[in-house]
């Protein structure tokens, strides 16, 4: 990746020989900040007011939990993790897209993830704030969980137990969020940038000013972002793999059948990316169609996007295939009973569901017509992530029978379970929205270094 | 490209030269290995070591023949110029399946053999494991299986090497087509036949132990050592001058080298996750494996496998300098595959040996020089008969340009 030539090289680039590309670079920059330097359209005011009506079915539901008690919730014993966990669960994997977008496939140099990578990043972070809400709000007095989480209360005798994965997941998702956020904002730099020298308005200009942290596009900011970046890349490589290997650890070390199995760490992290890569799918097919970004954002992206999707389909159809086979392999009693219980017991509903839209439906996109027809990916995407959804489902159901069959105890949600669930949507696309009325939604200067004209040599990339 | 640079000299003497040393060790391996066979003492520990050579060598042609489907799927254009190698690679699996046969000698002959303990379970508690899970276990589906997996690789070896040899005449886009078109489904077919392979030949070693993550585990060490056999063969075909030097790059060596590392720590991965769920539980059915593991003077051996399989290549691989230097890279490699050997070892031998602590000798050396000398020989014949560049690729001279940035 190389600094777009207009703000590194001082010296105007011989006419002629550039003017068409630097026409498309222009374009670019237009294209991409048009939706902040305008009013915000109808469409965008509706969209944030349905958003903020969810926001605050979330924030009404949060706040009678801590002023009632979990006791609202319809967990039970033995199901006592119910929809909380569930819902922490499908938010930190939706927030894995970004960073393999950003991360891993930047290390694997495939060029086309410039256009979506801002996109993914953003919608990361936002996956992460409302997935953290989910264990603070069933603390009870999330106001004192930030003591006892962080720091670690060592000092005052209170030893935190270190052997527990719930504590693991608080340094794995306090890394990952701290280190996509810096990764995000470092891209943003240039962005922000552009932002600046083009804002007309003072106060606009001020903010997109402070925010770009005087970022001037000389050519040792550049050399310095550039390595930024990389070493970026190489440590927020392992955190992919690391974050939901952790969440899964909540789940494989203990000795529940149907949760205790090896398989838990690389089938998480292959779910994860999963549901991301479609719910960045699910928004981004609307983002790019309402911002006028068709020609940034292509059908080819969304084809390779979906190319994923089914990859990712697979693994998971993989681990699904292997739990069962080991369940029955393992001539462990209460590992197979677990498992047919998922399939065929009160939640087989689930697991049917979950089948069908995590492994069927997505086998579609083996046909290139369906992979390139916004019409026909786009329910299979929105399967996807119901079907995700509902894996976390049944696999916290396993839970309603446990060893013992006089505690039998089937889950029911009440209405503040719904309305959390439902709400964590608004609190995400109020974010979300909010991003994209901002902040520039595509990274404009890595775009750019990917375009025709913008490299000293036509090389071939691989 | 002018004639004088043709990236295809005359191949004999290098041909020549690895068939005589893969002679040697074929005969030097086949004699010991024949020693151990047909004394009686010694042919259980032969068949647990005729179990390591041989499941060495598959990884190998199997892992690339994965990695040459791998290209096709992602249609990768940096690969091109090297893919042939691995194409070679993955060319000797009919001579796998065939060299099968002996471990099923061995069992046959030596009906108390432990190498397929749920054949004839000891213990009251493998009895109970080959009780409930018969109706998998059994001889018929066994060799119904391995039969079934080795027409499937068979197959698909053909299909993948045949058709790109048909390209060298001319630049056939519809073959290229073609193979990208069955390389989705290959790799499909490639997960499952390899995972079931895994639970067959090396995971019913121990009949009431289980663990999902197996198959993972298993392709982990594939996928290293076909990685690790293409290098090596590239910088060896490279030196002898079969493939022109200006046709490999830097920028080639430095992805391989990347792929090495990534699947280094992939393996540590999972070796990790496997390992740690079942200690964290600590439940009995599971735990076996790795108290086996760690009593009777194996803990060494499993402590030196967590170093050779990943610290050390993980150390190495860290930096950027070696993975463009074709000599460290061949040397990471050449220890890569030791690594591998070691892994099967470790994976394989504690049923050999048991509580004895663990050994070497004529019984374990001797397959797996054997084999290494029935894959040189099997290369040496390949590289005979065909160039070992896909010349006829329509990528081809895409690839040759490949740059990093």
């Amino acid at each position: 990746m190389n600094p777009p030539p207009e703000l590194d090289t001082p010296d105007a680039p011989p006419a002629g020989a550039i003017r068409g590309p630097q026409a498309a670079l222009q374009q670019l920059d237009d294209d991409v900040n048009a939706p902040l330097e305008a009013f915000p359209t109808q469409r965008w005011l509706k969209a944030f007011g349905l958003a903020k009506i969810g926001a605050t079915i979330f924030l009404v539901c949060f706040v009678w939990t801590i002023a009632r008690g979990i006791g609202t919730w319809g967990n039970n014993s033995p199901v006592g993790w119910g929809f909380g966990i569930t819902n922490f669960v499908f938010w930190i994997g939706i927030g894995h897209a970004g960073t393999l977008i950003s991360a891993i496939l930047y290390l694997l140099r495939q060029k086309w993830r410039t256009s979506i990578a801002r996109f993914a990043e953003a919608m990361t972070i936002f996956a992460v704030i409302v997935a953290l809400q989910f264990p603070m709000v069933h603390t009870g007095r999330p106001w004192l969980a930030a003591y006892w989480l962080l720091p670690l209360p060592n000092a005052n005798g209170i030893w935190v137990n270190f052997r527990s994965p719930l504590l693991w997941d608080v340094v794995a998702v306090s890394t990952y969020a701290l280190v996509s956020l810096m990764f995000w904002y470092t891209g943003l730099l240039p962005d922000l940038a552009v932002a600046r020298d083009r804002a007309k308005h003072r106060v606009r200009k001020l903010v997109y000013g402070i925010l770009s942290l005087g970022w001037k596009g000389s050519n040792r900011a550049w050399q310095h972002y550039e390595k930024a970046y990389l070493l970026f890349a190489g440590l927020s490589t392992p955190l992919v793999l690391s974050v939901h290997s952790v969440v899964s650890f909540d789940f494989a070390v203990s000795v529940v059948p149907g949760w205790h199995t090896t398989i838990f760490p690389p089938y998480f992290v292959a779910g994860a990316i999963f549901s991301g890569f479609a719910m960045v799918a699910t928004c981004i097919i609307v983002m790019r169609k309402y911002f006028k970004l068709e020609h940034i954002i292509t059908i080819d992206h969304l084809d390779v996007m979906n190319r994923i999707v089914l990859v990712t389909s697979l693994m998971v159809g993989y681990a699904y295939m292997m739990e069962l086979f080991i369940a029955w392999y393992s001539g462990v009693v209460a590992e197979r009973f677990a498992f047919m219980n998922r399939a065929m017991g009160s939640y087989g509903w689930a697991y049917a569901i979950m089948v069908t839209c995590n492994v069927l439906l997505p086998q579609l996109l083996w046909f290139r017509k369906i992979r390139r027809s916004i019409l026909l990916m786009y329910p299979i995407v929105i399967a996807v992530n119901i079907g995700m959804w509902f894996e976390r489902f049944v696999i916290i159901m396993t839970l309603s029978r446990d060893h013992l069959p006089s505690s039998w105890h089937d889950f029911h949600p009440t209405w503040v379970d719904y309305g959390l669930l439902v709400g964590s949507f608004g609190l995400f696309f109020t974010l979300l929205l909010l991003f994209c009325r901002f902040l520039p939604t595509v990274a404009v200067a890595e775009s750019k270094a990917g375009m025709a004209g913008a490299q000293p040599t036509g090389g071939h990339h691989g | 490209m002018s004639d004088a640079t043709s990236p295809v000299p005359a191949a004999a003497p290098v041909a020549r030269k690895v068939t005589s040393i893969g002679l040697g060790l074929l005969a030097v391996g086949g004699a010991l290995s024949a020693w151990a066979f047909f004394d009686e003492d010694l042919r259980t520990r032969f068949g647990f070591g005729y179990m390591v050579g041989f499941t060495f060598a598959w990884a190998i042609v199997l892992g690339s023949l994965f990695f040459v489907a791998l290209q096709h799927a992602t249609a990768s254009v940096w690969s091109v110029v090297l893919r042939r190698v691995a194409e070679m690679l993955a060319s000797p699996m009919l001579i796998l399946a065939v060299l099968y046969i002996p471990l099923l000698l061995v069992a046959l002959l030596h009906p108390d053999s432990t190498i397929f303990p749920w054949r004839n379970p000891t213990s009251e508690m493998a009895e109970h494991a080959v009780h409930v899970k018969g109706s998998y276990l059994n001889e018929t589906g066994f060799l119904v299986r391995t039969a079934l997996f080795f027409s499937i690789w068979i197959f698909f070896t053909w299909f993948f090497v045949r058709g790109s040899l048909n390209q060298d005449g001319g630049r056939r886009a519809d073959i290229t087509e073609r193979l990208r078109k069955f390389s989705g489904p290959f790799i499909i077919l490639f997960a499952f036949t390899a995972t079931f392979a895994s639970f067959d030949w090396l995971m019913s070693l121990e009949p009431n132990w289980f663990s999902t993550i197996y198959g993972v585990y298993v392709f982990g060490g594939i996928t290293l050592s076909a990685l690790a056999a293409i290098t090596l063969a590239l910088s060896a075909l490279k030196r002898s001058g079969l493939i022109a030097p200006e046709l490999i790059r830097k920028d080639h060596l430095y992805s391989l080298g990347g792929l090495l590392f990534a699947f280094t720590c992939f393996w540590g991965y999972i070796a990790f996750s496997q390992y740690m769920l079942i200690w964290y539980a600590n439940m009995p059915e599971e735990t076996i494996y790795y108290t086996k593991r760690l009593s009777n003077g194996w803990a060494g051996v499993t402590v030196a496998l967590a170093f050779v399989r990943f610290v050390i290549p993980f150390l190495f691989l860290l930096s950027r300098q070696v993975k463009t230097d074709e000599r460290k890279l061949g040397m990471i490699s050449i220890f890569i595959l030791f690594g591998q050997l070691f892994d099967l070892y470790w994976l394989v031998m504690p049923n050999s040996f048991g509580e004895a602590g663990p050994g070497f000798g004529i019984p374990e050396l001797g397959p797996v020089l054997f084999f290494c000398g029935v894959l040189l020989v099997a290369y040496g014949r390949f590289v005979r008969r065909h160039p070992v560049v896909a010349m006829g690729d329509p990528h081809f001279e895409a690839s040759r340009g490949f740059r990093l940035h």
